[in-house]
This record gives C-alpha cells, sequence and structure tokens, in this order.
C-alpha cells in the first residue's frame, strides 16, 4: 500500500501552476519597477505608436514608451491595490459579519438586515458611487472596490459566526460570564478564521479584476501612474495597430486573477482534508461463489456471501468498514443487526440496496435480492428489483419524504411507478395503505404535507410508502432513535404486525440490544466491520458467545440491574475507520485475549447450538460460566477478573 | 437505603417554586415549562425523566440562566438567584454547572483540554493562576484521564474521553449541584457505563447534588435517588426511584414504563 505523508492535492499541476504565477508576479512587483521603471518612463516621439516587434514585444505607446516594461513595472501598483482592497473589505466585513453575534438578538437582526440590503447592491455600482463621493482616482478605486467587496465578506463571516455561537461550548463559556470581548477572541474567531482567509485570499483575485475594470473605465487609476488596468485603456484604443497592446496586459489580469482564485480553492481542499480521489480500485480477493438452493424452494429474500465494504483513506489506501459479511434472510424472517457507531452495520444494509456512494466500493462474492444479482442488471431493471423487493426505512424519515408534496402523492407515485397503477387506483391504495399503518383519518392525513405529521407519523408513513410496492422485506436502519420511547414501541410494534401477518420479512439495524431482540428472531452482532456472533434473539440474550456480546449485553443498565453494582465498561474504544487491528479487532479490549487473539483473527464458526461467533474461546463452557446466576451476573465476573480465566488457552 | 456523604451548609441544594418559561410574545407565546417545583437536598440525585419537547432541558437553561423565566423561583442553597446579566451568570456559575448532551459540540475544538478545564477556574479565588496548572491535572485525574491529555485537542479524543472532559470542566468551580443533561444519549454503548460509572462515583465521594435529565428511563433509575416525570411542561408524578418504577401512580409513567425495551428471556 503506497503511503503518502501529505494529501496529494498539493502536487497537483493546477495548483503548482497557480503558485508559480503569484510567486512570479510577487517577485515582479518587487523587482519589476527597479529593472524596467526608468524604460517605462522612457519616452521616445520617433518609435511611438509601434506595433509588436522584437525591440518592443508589446509595442509602444503614444509617447513611444515600451508597453512591456510598463506592464512589468506596473505590476507593483496593480496588486498594491488589489491587496489593499481585499484587506479593507476583509477589514470592514468581518467585524461587520462577528460582532453582533456576542449582542443582542435586535442588533443581530438589524445588522444582518443592513448586509442583506447591502449585498442586493450591485458591486460595481456601490464602488463607483464611493469612488465618485472620495474622488476619482487610485485611492478612490480602493476605497470603493474594498467597500464593494465588505457585504459579501459580512455575510459570510456572519453564516459561519453564527454556526459557532449555536455551539455549546459558547453557552458553557457565557454560562462563566465570559465577557463578550473574550467570548469573541477565545471562543468564536478561531473557529472561524480558516475559511474567511481563505475566502480573503481568492477576494485578492476579484479585487484586482474589478481594480482593473476601474482603471479600464478610466475611474481608476490616472496618468502619469500606471497599472494594467490602465494600459488596457489605452491598448484598447490602438487595438487594431498593435493587438498586443491590449492583449499583453490583460493576460497579466487573467493569470494574476486566476492565480489567487486557484490559490484559495486549492487551500480550501487542504483545509477541509478531502482526500484525494483513487487512481484504482481496491485490490480484491473475493471469489464469486455459487448460490445455495433456498430450502424452502422459493429464492431467499436475501443471501449474501462474502459482502466487503472499502473507502479511499487519506493516506491513498483503502479502509474496509464491512469485511466478509455473509447475511441470509428467507422469506418471513425477521434478523436484527447491532453494533455501535462504525461497526459497519448501516453500510452492510446501504451495499445491498446498492446506495454506496462513491468513492466507496463494494464487492461480494454472491449478492442475491430475491434470487437475482443487482449488479447483473441494466440500470432500470435494477432500481426496479430493489424498488419493488425491498423497502428502506432510515432513521429520519425527513429525508425520505419531499417537504413540498402531499403525503399521500407520495405514497402514490411509487404505486404507479412500480406496480403501473392508474392515478386514482394509485391514490385509493396510498390511502389504503396509511391506513395499515394505523395512521387515524387516512384519507384526510394523505392530502397533509410531511410537516403536518409529528415524527412518529412520518416514520410510519415512510414505511407504509415501502410497502406500496408489496415487498419481500423491509430494511429498517435505527428507524426508532429519533423518537420517543413511547412512539419507539408504536413503530416497532407496526414492524412485528407487518411481519405476523403479510409474511414481511424485516432486517432491523439499532445500536440497542433490547429493541432488537424484542422484534427479531435472529440476531448478528457487528464489531468493526465483521459480523462476530449470530445467535436467536433468545440465545443472545440467555447467554452471548462472543466477548462482546457479553460485554454489551452488561455494559447498558436495563430496568432490572442492580443500582448498587457498577456497570460492567468495556475498556478503550471501538477502533476507527482504518485502525482495525490484525488479529480479532476485539482483542485490545477482551479481558479474554491472549497472544493468538492479537495475531489469528478468529473465523465466523458454527457451534453446537446452531449459532455462530468469531472467537477462539466461544463454545468452550469455562468462558460462558456454568448455568449459574444470571447472564449479567457471570458476564460481569468474567470481564471483571480476567484472572481467573487464565488457563484457557 | 443508600449512603450519601454529609455536606456542610443548609437547606437545599436546588429548590425550584412554580417555575413558568415562556418562549416568544403574544400570539407565538410558547410555555415550555409550567409552573414545575422541585427540589435537591445536598448530595442527592434527582433524575427527570420525559420525552422530547416535555420541558425537561429548559428546566437546566432555566436554573442556569439561559431561558426566559417567566414566574417562579429558582434558589441554588440558600439565594435566590435571577437575572440573566453577566455578573448574575457569574455568580450562579460559581454554584451550579451544566454538562451538556453533545461532546463534540460542548468542546471548542481549537483549545487544549487543559485550557478548556481551566477555564472556569477563573472563578475561583483560592486558585492562583500559577496554580492552576497543577488543579487542571488534579480534575482530569477526578474523571480518569491521563493529566498528560491535556496538551491535547479535543479531535484527538473519543466520545467517551471527551464527556468526561466535559465533566471534569463542570467540576472545576467545585459546585454543589451539576446538571447533566442527557449526557451519555450521544455515546457508543459500549462507553456509556464508563461515563456513568463515574458521574456516580464523583457524585458521592464529592457529596454533589445532581440533576441527571435523561429520556431513558433505565438510566434515570441507576443514578437517581427520586424521579421527577415531565410531559407537555409539567411534572406529572414525583417519587423516590424504587417506588416510581415499581408502584407507578401516574398513567403517563406507566405508558413509560410499559414502552421501555426489555431483553426477551424468552
Amino acid at each position: 500500500m503506497a503511503r503518502r505523508s501529505r494529501p496529494a492535492r498539493w502536487t497537483h499541476p493546477v495548483v503548482v501552476l497557480a503558485a508559480l504565477v503569484l510567486v512570479g508576479l510577487a517577485v515582479l512587483a518587487v523587482i519589476g519597477p527597479i529593472l524596467w521603471g526608468g524604460q517605462a518612463e522612457q519616452t521616445d516621439v520617433l518609435s511611438a505608436s509601434q506595433g509588436a516587434s522584437g525591440a518592443h514585444p508589446f509595442g509602444t505607446d503614444t509617447l513611444g514608451r515600451d508597453l512591456l516594461a510598463r506592464t512589468l513595472a506596473g505590476t507593483r501598483l496593480s496588486l498594491l491595490l488589489a491587496v489593499t482592497a481585499a484587506v479593507l473589505g476583509m477589514a470592514l466585513g468581518i467585524p461587520l459579519g462577528v460582532v453582533p453575534a456576542v449582542l443582542g438578538p435586535r442588533w443581530r437582526r438589524l445588522v444582518a438586515g443592513a448586509i442583506g440590503a447591502a449585498i442586493a447592491l450591485p458591486g460595481l455600482l456601490l464602488a463607483l458611487f464611493v469612488n465618485t463621493v472620495i474622488g476619482i482616482g487610485a485611492a478612490g478605486a480602493v476605497l470603493g472596490i474594498g467597500v464593494a467587496n465588505a457585504p459579501t465578506i459580512a455575510r459570510l463571516a456572519q453564516t459561519l459566526t453564527a454556526g459557532v455561537a449555536a455551539k455549546d461550548y459558547v453557552a458553557a463559556s457565557r454560562m462563566l460570564g465570559t465577557s463578550r470581548l473574550t467570548l469573541l477572541r477565545r471562543h468564536i474567531l478561531p473557529n472561524v478564521a480558516e475559511p474567511l482567509i481563505l475566502t480573503g485570499t481568492m477576494s485578492v483575485g476579484w479585487c484586482l479584476l474589478e481594480i482593473s475594470a476601474l482603471s479600464f473605465l478610466g475611474l481608476g487609476v490616472r496618468p502619469p501612474d500606471y497599472d494594467w488596468g490602465s494600459l488596457l485603456k489605452e491598448g484598447l484604443e490602438s487595438i487594431y495597430v498593435n493587438p498586443m497592446g491590449a492583449l499583453g496586459p490583460g493576460l497579466f489580469v487573467i493569470a494574476g486573477g486566476l492565480g489567487f482564485a486557484l490559490l484559495g480553492e486549492a487551500l480550501s481542499g487542504v483545509v477541509a482534508g478531502t482526500p484525494p480521489p483513487p487512481s484504482s480500485p481496491p485490490p480484491s480477493d473475493i471469489q464469486a461463489r455459487a448460490a445455495v438452493p433456498s430450502v424452502a424452494g422459493a429464492p431467499p429474500v436475501l443471501d449474501i456471501q462474502g459482502l466487503t465494504v472499502r473507502f479511499p483513506t487519506a493516506d491513498g489506501g483503502w479502509a474496509t468498514v464491512v469485511d466478509d459479511v455473509d447475511l441470509r434472510l428467507e422469506e418471513g424472517q425477521t434478523l436484527g443487526i447491532v453494533g455501535e457507531s462504525g461497526s459497519g452495520k448501516t453500510m452492510t444494509v446501504r451495499a445491498i440496496a446498492q446506495l454506496v456512494d462513491h468513492p466507496g466500493h463494494v464487492d461480494a462474492a454472491r449478492m442475491l435480492v430475491a434470487g437475482t444479482d443487482p449488479r447483473d442488471l441494466a440500470p432500470g431493471e435494477r432500481r426496479a428489483l430493489l424498488g419493488t423487493r425491498l423497502a428502506m426505512v432510515s432513521q429520519d424519515p425527513l429525508t425520505a419524504l419531499n417537504p413540498a408534496l402531499r403525503v399521500g402523492g407520495q405514497l402514490a407515485e411509487v404505486g404507479r411507478v412500480h406496480a403501473g397503477m392508474g392515478r386514482g387506483r394509485a391514490w385509493e391504495a396510498a390511502v389504503a395503505q396509511l391506513e395499515r399503518v394505523h395512521l387515524d383519518d387516512p384519507a384526510r392525513r394523505a392530502r397533509q404535507f410531511p410537516h403536518e405529521y409529528s415524527g412518529g407519523m412520518r416514520q410510519r408513513a415512510v414505511v407504509g410508502m415501502g410497502l406500496m410496492a408489496q415487498p419481500s422485506a423491509i430494511l429498517a436502519d435505527e428507524p426508532t432513535t429519533a423518537l420517543d420511547v413511547t412512539v419507539q414501541q408504536q413503530v416497532l410494534g407496526l414492524l412485528s404486525e407487518l411481519n405476523r401477518e403479510d409474511g414481511t420479512a424485516i432486517v432491523l439495524i439499532s445500536h440497542d440490544l433490547a429493541v432488537v431482540t424484542d422484534l427479531c428472531d435472529r440476531v448478528a452482532v457487528m464489531y468493526a466491520g465483521r459480523v462476530v456472533e449470530e445467535a436467536t434473539a433468545a440465545q443472545l440474550v440467555a447467554g452471548p458467545a462472543h466477548p462482546y456480546s457479553q460485554a454489551l449485553l452488561a455494559a447498558v443498565p436495563g430496568m432490572d440491574t442492580d443500582v448498587e453494582a457498577e456497570l460492567v465498561a468495556i475498556p478503550g474504544r471501538p477502533p476507527g475507520l482504518g485502525e482495525v487491528p490484525q488479529g480479532c479487532a476485539f482483542a485490545p479490549r477482551c479481558p479474554l485475549a491472549q497472544d493468538r487473539c492479537r495475531e489469528d483473527r478468529p473465523p465466523l464458526v458454527t457451534l453446537g447450538d446452531g449459532r455462530q461467533a468469531a472467537c477462539w474461546f466461544a463454545g468452550e463452557d469455562a468462558v460462558l460460566g456454568s448455568s449459574t446466576g444470571s447472564p449479567r451476573r457471570r458476564v460481569s465476573s468474567d470481564l471483571t477478573e480476567p484472572a481467573q480465566n487464565g488457563g484457557l488457552s | 437505603m443508600r449512603s450519601h456523604v454529609n455536606v456542610e451548609g443548609p437547606g437545599t441544594a436546588l429548590d425550584v417554586r412554580d417555575l413558568t418559561v415562556v418562549y416568544g410574545h403574544g400570539r407565538h407565546a410558547h410555555t415550555a415549562v409550567d409552573e414545575v417545583s422541585l427540589s435537591i437536598e445536598p448530595g442527592r440525585v434527582l433524575g427527570l425523566v420525559g420525552e422530547s419537547g416535555s420541558g425537561k432541558s429548559t428546566v437546566a437553561r432555566a436554573v442556569m440562566g439561559l431561558a426566559p423565566v417567566a414566574a417562579g423561583t429558582i434558589a441554588i442553597g440558600d439565594t435566590v438567584v435571577g437575572g440573566r446579566g453577566r455578573s448574575a451568570r457569574r455568580q450562579r456559575a460559581r454554584q451550579v454547572q451544566l454538562v451538556f448532551q453533545d461532546p463534540f459540540s460542548s468542546l471548542n475544538p481549537r483549545m487544549r483540554v487543559g485550557d478548556i478545564v481551566a477555564e472556569p477556574l477563573a472563578l475561583r479565588t483560592d486558585v492562583a493562576p500559577a496554580d492552576r496548572r497543577e488543579e487542571v491535572a488534579a480534575l482530569l485525574g477526578m474523571v480518569n484521564l491521563d493529566p498528560a491529555h491535556a496538551q491535547r485537542l479535543p479531535g484527538q479524543l473519543s466520545g467517551g474521553q471527551r464527556q468526561r472532559v466535559a465533566i471534569a470542566r463542570a467540576l472545576a468551580v467545585r459546585p454543589r449541584l451539576v446538571i447533566a443533561d442527557e449526557v451519555t444519549s450521544a455515546l457508543d454503548v459500549s462507553v456509556q457505563a464508563h461515563v456513568l460509572n463515574l458521574l456516580r462515583h464523583i457524585q458521592r465521594t464529592q457529596g454533589l447534588a445532581l440533576l441527571f435529565i435523561s429520556h431513558n428511563l433505565a438510566t434515570v433509575r441507576y443514578l437517581a435517588d427520586d424521579i421527577a416525570v415531565m410531559r407537555q411542561g409539567r411534572i406529572v408524578e414525583q417519587a423516590p426511584a424504587e417506588e416510581l418504577v415499581t408502584a407507578p401512580s401516574h398513567t403517563y409513567t406507566r405508558a413509560l414504563l410499559d414502552a421501555v425495551p426489555a431483553l426477551r428471556t424468552a
């Protein structure tokens, strides 16, 4: 795996070119007037208004002055004016945008309104106005452009500051009675500085163009001074005689403007830490495996083997987020997937639904949805297969509903697209479906918009929408995490009822073991991208085989937890993306871990009672303890007194 | 009965009487908290349970001086607090501290852990500026963090470690009362237990009064001596923890209890 210490963005040819151009211009600004200043002022009436030649590559002006020398010598003034105007814009804009955040709401509204109004004015018009008031000339142009740019910067600063000011650390400091100035200096400015500096860099480019434009219009730099804009203006007057007279200074304006814009762009990419796009797909050692015929005759709803999902990392490698996961769901079954954040549970389901976004890379030895591999299908057929066989329910129902459309219409659309229903029939089906998910007065509810629904009603509507195409399975990803516990109960009850009465298979993903074991017959426990245990819900609750499942069960207080005993805490934390160790991923946190666990990854093997576990010690009675005591009690003694299990290896 | 460290000082740690909080004016007025009364004895834990929008976090904000109190009184120790000005907030912050839900939002990503924990020390007259580093190390030790973490930025810590930093910051002023607002709901399941154990250990050894706010009844039951159940801005039931869990008298409490998913051993 190639490791690069820095993101490749720095060495991107465009960035290098932009940097070279800017360095070149900066050097010119310093030495230009020294080297060519004299020549630029030297009049020579005999060679006035000449075209481009070897002696005068850009030609000469009406006084016979060399235009190349004037352009080079004019670099200093052009850049100086642009930088001054940009600094002025920032100096006016940033305080205007930032300071109201620590003032009262009345001031905030007032300043925000003023900034909004100022933004609505065309920038160049504002610059012209200021310029005219101050007096035409270089100073007027700088002031005009600076003032004209200030509202844009102020709006950006205001938006950034509002985001930071809403953070709890600002509230925490305010509660301590911290002064407004300290709040700004300590908590707000450091967190908005970076994007503002980037914008400042780019604004030098705009200012260069705008001041050149003013000079070009004769409202900026006036003779005897000269900058690129005024040279462009003079050059244009004789463009038919000497095209280079106008093109030359024009090229410099373009180079400067582009240079600053590209540099700002590249800097923001580096700051955002965007990883470089991967150059090639990850190496794959996954062999296609043939389907195992289903026991029931009909193909299983899901038959997945060796599912692997990888994402590129910042250093050019690949991080595995789902690692060799097998998953089989027969018709009418309920499967729970439990795991903490980053365990790969969501990505597993997204991979099955073909929803892993670029640059993620999905591999599987076998991927069959209702007997068909969606990867073999044309995009249209794939959408039809996934859209009719599977229904996705996500944590946030608002992302699944269009806020601008009536709920009934959104359900009806599914019927029209996937079941080929007419408009009227689809609406009737939608209302019937809303009734199926127990919404009161479904005919009225169908005509309402998502915002008129409560959270629980929205989630039920999303379930109803998924059911419109009569799917074989509902894939529910944390469907109740954002809901209150009483509403959670209703949604879980609904899923359970759909499974019981209509035979819809269900995959339920949750971080909460209690939620999963409540609804599902079978449960898969995921850790660091792998399934570490798969068992029936009853087996899992009675006594998990994998130390991670045991710890998970013991760590969460239930309504029967002994309030006098300490909770069993798992030391350490789950491995981050790309940090998964070589052996068992849980080994660093496992009280039972031996050398073998740290070196060899235990495979997922089937134990005597039909469950599967990926632990070298799973199935050994000594680990699980005998049948004395409650599972919680037993687990806690295992975890807190690892020394007792020392003789296991 | 549980044993508690006795602390000096008379009266209750927190005494809220008929607290009403109204957001907005006129037609848009919304009563978030409606005549709520609760009190916490020194060294005791009151659990405040309720669903989203029940007003439990608004009670916390009102106690901290961050919410518009329309009526009622809030007494911390034996002083009635009021006013949302700077000096009123300083006065209040010496007595009561809040630990926020989301440790990713409650720590300034640009400040080192040591500076974050040291920020409230400015309110303490008994810690000279020169001794602050030592005090920070002691506070980090109190929440089981290596004092070397003082040099780190929050981005280098896990969620559980961040929440411990937030707790250390809250303890820095030696408050009599700590309000913990959903402190474990943003954490991974395997990390939650650390924070709950730690909170209980500190509460017991320091003799702190704790207002523990959560939507999770099982977590509240584990920590609290007494539990108050809130719904639509009002407290519908308040009782000793075991009594409320085993013999709820209000129908809403019963509904909440029934809704808690339990591990099925069948």
